[in-house]
């Protein structure tokens, strides 16, 4: 809930015309509905009693008639303005929060605290903001309007009938109330166990359609149908259960709202007979009585994702303050010096470096000491899973080791501001992203401001006008699903692309050819030469090919980097791959 | 189009769709969706029907609680015409108030089983179906067909629970609310009746502009989810290139884009409910008015003789509210039927592909199984397969009984994996037979065959849960020795330091926290475990490992094929040139090459 108010009220905060302003004429409507029936009853009663005595009572019908008509309007117009104001300040809301939430991620991954990198743990993150609309538009304007009507009304009616009034006051605090534990505590729970049925038949299922290969040679296909079915039984438990509570919740607010219209005339009667009110407003009480149920109908229908939307809002404000630590982290680095690369000092200087993924896994970077001097060409060898890709990472502060001291041109990495970083160095490698837009902007990823002619040049160096050339929307050309696939290959020339658009001083290349073909990967390997001649590079491989033109080959095992000497030994190429 | 504006419509409160329906309503065709709908929940429709009548009963003992409440009212203000006691009245009404509860509760368990059991019976069958399937179809992404299981088949439950008994009460609840109006009043019962059936015709009226608005907004409508998504996925890489900031920037800008078009759509969307209030509202004031003019003797028409009571008037100004409810009512649960439809395509989609590929004899369905022998030998004749229109093996012969490794090499697309199906049982043939021991495969039955091979496929799926679970998977009994001993065979023992808890440690789905080549190395371990088997068969073993690594499982494989065949599927030298046997597939047919010619090769 806490965290349900704190995004409310930063909402409250970035949109406040739109906040009060949509309240208010959330209001305005409600509160007409509810006249127009009371003055309806109230109308009726007074022309009867005028009618009973035969003119005796002068009765003014006009003005009756007219103040029917303008809460008549007032709720049909108010209700679409106040749709469209809501809905607009949700929607701007939204795009602000996801942005935020982006950062979140973003921050959190850089921390290495992302633990799971899965899409499914990424798409839930981002169906969490979409839920949050609901916040405004479910839970704080139906509930703000209710509390507001009901007790404007009750302050109101008190003036005819006091008794009559608590006893309206009585039954609707019940009602809020019913509705408020249904959106509590228990709520939560059961709707953290849906959650959890879901993502369990999420993974049964994937499972069983990944694996159904392995499965029927191993066995286990009919056990995992049976692991599934448990899934689907508990789903379909916790869910049936969520509706019968919603289901529930109705009825009860709606029983609600007739015991509300017998009590509140019960009470009316009374006063009337004990001579505290007058006759013409009994109708009156009546008439409210039925119409203030109608703000608990509208938030009981919505009571049900309360739980839901409490949960997605712990989660999304957790990412938000990620999000605004690394944002005042980056402001504190942002007055760095600025690296400066000299002939004859070290480009890169890592000492002592050491990491784990996690406190309790061993160490896969135990003391590593690398310097590297401006200009020289370095390659990292290893086998598998040694930690090679680490290094790389922990160099381009997307990994933080968890000790040890990395300077980049003078500066110490821990310190330095992020544009400076990203201009010294730079990473290519097999993780190579391409967006769902145009060449021309998968390009300007890398710099913004970069021409026309200057993309084609990068994509001339990489290797890939040709390809582009022979598209008919060029650089507008769509990439991704749908698009232009590229293949391994110029996936890698791409990356290349982006970094010769970067320009950078530092060059790590992690794995640049890993899953490429043999003719292909020399292909990658001659742009990736020509585009880096005279500046520093660490290369990090097990493919023979890319020693070559190495000054310095080191070996990463056990955690640590040992010295190789030039030409290789038969022993160290036998650990290579030769094509 | 269905997908995107059901996503609009969570924001509305159903408007969207809601406006949108009638439209689709008037359309002459259905949508496979709607078809296939109808007919997955017939089985519990009169479950459903039972449901609403109990609900609309409910609705309509509104009629004498309104009764009694207006005479009670009415007797006050004038102690001659006709009365009630207040208290008895209120009494009443609590009481009548307890009975609908009842049914209301009663009728809505009655919808929500139903519903239940319906999803239920649904996903039970998805999963037999996915069970049931050749292990070589090709399917949809395993996420999709999990979020058909999760969440396209929940959605049915909601419309089968909420919608459907609205709208069978919605044909009952308004006519016999209007009758009973029309026994005090005829001209404020014809009031109801012209006002409640204008609702429905111009929420159409909006609904097919609403649609026209949404149509030519479906490009920016493009889901925002996606593109985050898909800077999420990337974020690595707008690290490096410092363009996280202008990302957020994108997304902002994106999410601006998106609320300008929704909004247009939205602003005639919303005007179908608008449409809903000024007609209740209106039919209010109006009722109000005439019962107003009616009591003081100025207007003296639409009942059936005597003039309106106070008590008449009373009754019809508290029907006309709860008239227009069940109409509300509908409009707010439309998102659920559009929901459901939008579900049901999804599902009709993927059972499609389910039965395309799904209704081909598999080869070992046969009802007599012959246990299976020891040894024996494998031999292919004449096999010939094709995959869709295309026909990928031709004439394939192979005998395989020795223990050897044999090696089938060619380049990628020429059938290695489709030969593999074939031999495991996940494909059937054209022509030509597989058979062992002298037996064909089906003789022994699928399962039995195909649990008496071990597979290391090329891309091994580990599942969620321990090491020791994984591999227990091929041999159920063997104890942890066992277990690390087949590990280090497949020099991937490392594993036991490097994952914390060793044996009992966990590991994610996908392999999660393994590199490529320790999950191959860890399916090699899996595949030794099973000690029973025949046959060992390994695609691509060595694709994308380095040289140390790649020379393990070469020496792991070599050391199986000791005891039993090892076939496999490479084109990688240096698996090759450890092979016993080296075959070549060529335009569908596979060739033996000489041990000379297999090392010019």
């Amino acid at each position: 809930m806490r965290s349900s108010l704190r995004i409310i009220w930063l909402l409250q905060k970035e949109e406040p015309l739109a906040f009060w302003g949509g309240l208010f004429l959330a209001f305005l409507p409600a509160a007409a509905g509810i006249a127009l029936l009371a003055v309806s009853g109230y109308f009726i009663t007074a022309t009867a009693i005028a009618g009973l005595s035969a003119g005796a009572i002068a009765f003014n019908t006009s003005s009756a008639a007219s103040s029917i008509r303008l809460y008549a309007s007032m709720r049909i117009f108010g209700r679409y303005i106040e749709r469209v104001i809501t809905h607009d300040a949700t929607f701007r809301f939204l795009a602000n929060l996801r942005s935020g939430v982006f950062r979140g991620l973003v921050a959190r991954e850089s921390n290495g605290t992302l633990s799971q990198r899965s899409a499914t743990a990424l798409s839930r993150v981002v169906s969490d903001v979409d839920q949050l609309d609901g916040l405004f538009l479910r839970l704080v304007v139906p509930l703000a309007s209710a509390t507001i009507i009901t007790g404007l009304t009750l302050v109101i009616l008190w003036q005819y009938s006091p008794m009559a009034s608590i006893a309206l006051g009585a039954v609707q605090a019940a009602g809020l109330t019913i509705l408020a534990k249904s959106g509590g505590h228990r709520q939560k729970a059961q709707a953290r166990k849906l959650n959890a049925a879901r993502d369990a038949l999420r993974v049964r299922v994937s499972d069983l359609v990944r694996g159904r290969r392995d499965l029927s040679v191993f066995g286990g296909l009919e056990q995992q149908r049976v692991a599934a079915l448990k899934a689907v039984n508990q789903l379909d438990d916790v869910q049936e259960q969520n509706e019968l509570t919603d289901m529930r919740n109705q009825a009860v607010v709606s029983t609600m709202s007739q015991v509300m219209v017998a009590v509140t005339f019960l009470f009316a009667a009374y006063s009337y007979q004990q001579g505290q009110m007058e006759l013409k407003h009994i109708a009156l009480f009546a008439f409210v009585a039925l119409a203030l149920p109608e703000l608990l109908i509208s938030l009981a229908n919505s009571a049900g994702s309360w739980s839901k939307m409490s949960g997605a809002a712990d989660r999304v404000r957790s990412l938000l303050t990620v999000g605004q630590d690394s944002e005042a982290l980056q402001n504190a680095r942002s007055n760095s010096e600025t690296p400066s690369f000299e002939v004859g000092k070290d480009a890169l200087n890592l000492k002592g470096i050491h990491f784990a993924y996690t406190p309790k896994a061993a160490a896969i970077l135990d003391g590593v000491d690398l310097a590297l001097p401006t200009g020289s060409r370095t390659v990292v060898i290893g086998p598998s899973g040694a930690g090679k890709s680490t290094l790389a990472a922990i160099v381009a502060r997307l990994q933080t080791p968890q000790s040890g001291a990395i300077q980049i041109g003078g500066v110490e990495l821990s310190g330095m501001a992020e544009d400076k970083l990203r201009a010294a160095l730079t990473v290519v490698g097999q993780r190579t992203q391409i967006f769902h837009s145009t060449i021309a902007e998968n390009l300007r990823v890398a710099r913004e401001d970069a021409t026309d002619a200057e993309l084609w040049e990068a994509l001339a160096h990489a290797g890939l006008k040709e390809l582009v050339e022979g598209r008919q929307e060029k650089l507008e050309t769509h990439l991704g699903e749908g698009g232009l696939g590229l293949s391994g290959g110029e996936g890698r020339r791409l990356a290349l692309a982006r970094a010769y658009l970067r320009n950078p001083e530092i060059w790590v290349a992690d794995e640049l050819t890993e899953g490429l073909d043999h003719a292909t990967a020399d292909k990658v390997l001659a742009s990736f030469r020509a585009m880096t001649r005279g500046k520093t590079v660490l290369m990090v491989s097990h493919r023979a090919s890319e020693l070559e033109g190495a000054d310095r080959v080191l070996v990463l095992e056990d955690g640590k980097l040992g010295e190789v000497t030039l030409p290789l030994s038969d022993e160290i190429k036998g650990r290579l791959r030769d094509d | 189009m269905t997908e995107n504006l059901a996503n609009v419509t969570e924001l509305s409160d159903a408007d969207v769709v809601e406006a949108n329906a009638p439209a689709k309503k008037r359309g002459r065709k259905k949508s496979a969706g709607q078809v296939w709908l109808q007919d997955a929940v017939r089985p519990e429709m009169k479950l459903v029907k039972r449901g609403a009548m109990l609900q609309g009963l409910s609705e309509l003992l509104w009629i004498p609680q309104a009764a009694l409440l207006a005479l009670a009212i009415a007797g006050l203000i004038d102690p001659h015409g006709p009365g009630l006691d207040p208290f008895y009245a209120t009494a009443s009404i609590l009481i009548l108030a307890v009975i609908r509860h009842f049914l209301r509760i009663k009728g809505g368990e009655i919808a929500v089983r139903a519903a239940s059991k319906a999803r239920h019976r649904l996903e039970t069958s998805l999963l037999s179906n996915l069970t049931n399937l050749s292990p070589a179809t090709e399917l949809p992404a395993s996420g999709k067909i999990a979020s058909i299981a999760v969440e396209h088949i929940q959605a049915i439950g909601p419309y089968l629970g909420r919608f459907l008994p609205i709208q069978a009460r919605l044909s009952l609840v308004p006519l016999v609310l209007i009758a009973s109006v029309a026994y005090v009043s005829w001209f404020a019962a014809l009031c109801l009746l012209i006002f409640g059936p204008l609702v429905p015709v111009f929420m159409a009226i909006v609904g097919i502009r609403a649609k026209k608005a949404s149509d030519r907004q479906l490009g920016v409508l493009a889901d925002m989810g996606g593109l985050l998504l898909d800077r999420l996925r990337g974020m690595e890489t707008l690290r490096l290139f410092g363009a996280v900031k202008r990302s957020e920037d994108d997304i902002r800008k994106l999410g601006g884009d998106f609320r300008t078009s929704t909004m247009r759509v939205l602003r005639i969307a919303f005007l179908s409910s608008t449409a809903l209030e000024l007609f209740s509202a209106a039919a209010i004031a109006i009722t109000a008015i005439y019962v107003g003019f009616s009591l003081l003797g100025d207007w003296s028409f639409g009942t059936y003789g005597s003039p309106l009571t106070l008590a008449g008037g009373l009754f019809v100004l508290m029907i006309v509210p709860e008239y227009f409810a069940p109409l509300r009512a509908f409009a707010a649960a439309y998102h659920d039927r559009a929901a459901g439809i939008a579900a049901a395509d999804h599902i009709v989609e993927l059972q499609k592909q389910l039965e395309d590929d799904g209704q081909e004899d598999i080869i070992g369905t046969g009802l007599d199984v012959v246990p299976l022998p020891a040894t024996g030998a494998l031999t292919i004749r004449n096999l010939s397969v094709s995959r869709g229109h295309r026909k990928i093996l031709t004439d394939v012969n192979l005998s395989l009984g020795e223990p050897e490794l044999v090696v089938v090499k060619g380049p990628s697309g020429t059938g290695k994996s489709t030969l593999m199906d074939c031999i495991l049982g996940f494909l059937p043939a054209d022509q030509g037979q597989i058979a062992y021991g002298g037996l064909p495969l089906t003789s022994y039955g699928l399962t039995n065959w195909q649990q008496s091979i071990s597979v290391l496929s090329q891309n091994p799926e580990l599942f969620h849960g321990t090491l020791r679970a994984n591999l227990r998977r091929a041999d159920q009994s063997a104890d942890d020795a066992t277990l690390t001993q087949a590990l280090k065979l497949a020099a991937v023992d490392e594993l036991l330091a490097k994952i914390p808890g060793g044996l009992s440690g966990q590991i994610g789905e996908d392999g999660k926290g393994l590199s490529l080549g320790e999950r191959r190395r860890f399916a090699l371990a899996r595949a030794a475990l099973r000690e029973d088997a025949r046959l060992i068969i390994a695609d691509e073993p060595t694709a994308d490992l380095d040289g140390a690594t790649a020379q393990k499982v070469v020496a792991a494989l070599k050391q199986l094929a000791h005891n039993k065949p090892v076939l496999v599927a490479t084109h990688d030298p240096r698996v090759v040139g450890s092979a016993d046997r080296v075959l070549t597939l060529k335009e569908g047919v596979l060739v033996e090459l000489n041990e000379r010619e297999g090392e010019q090769q």
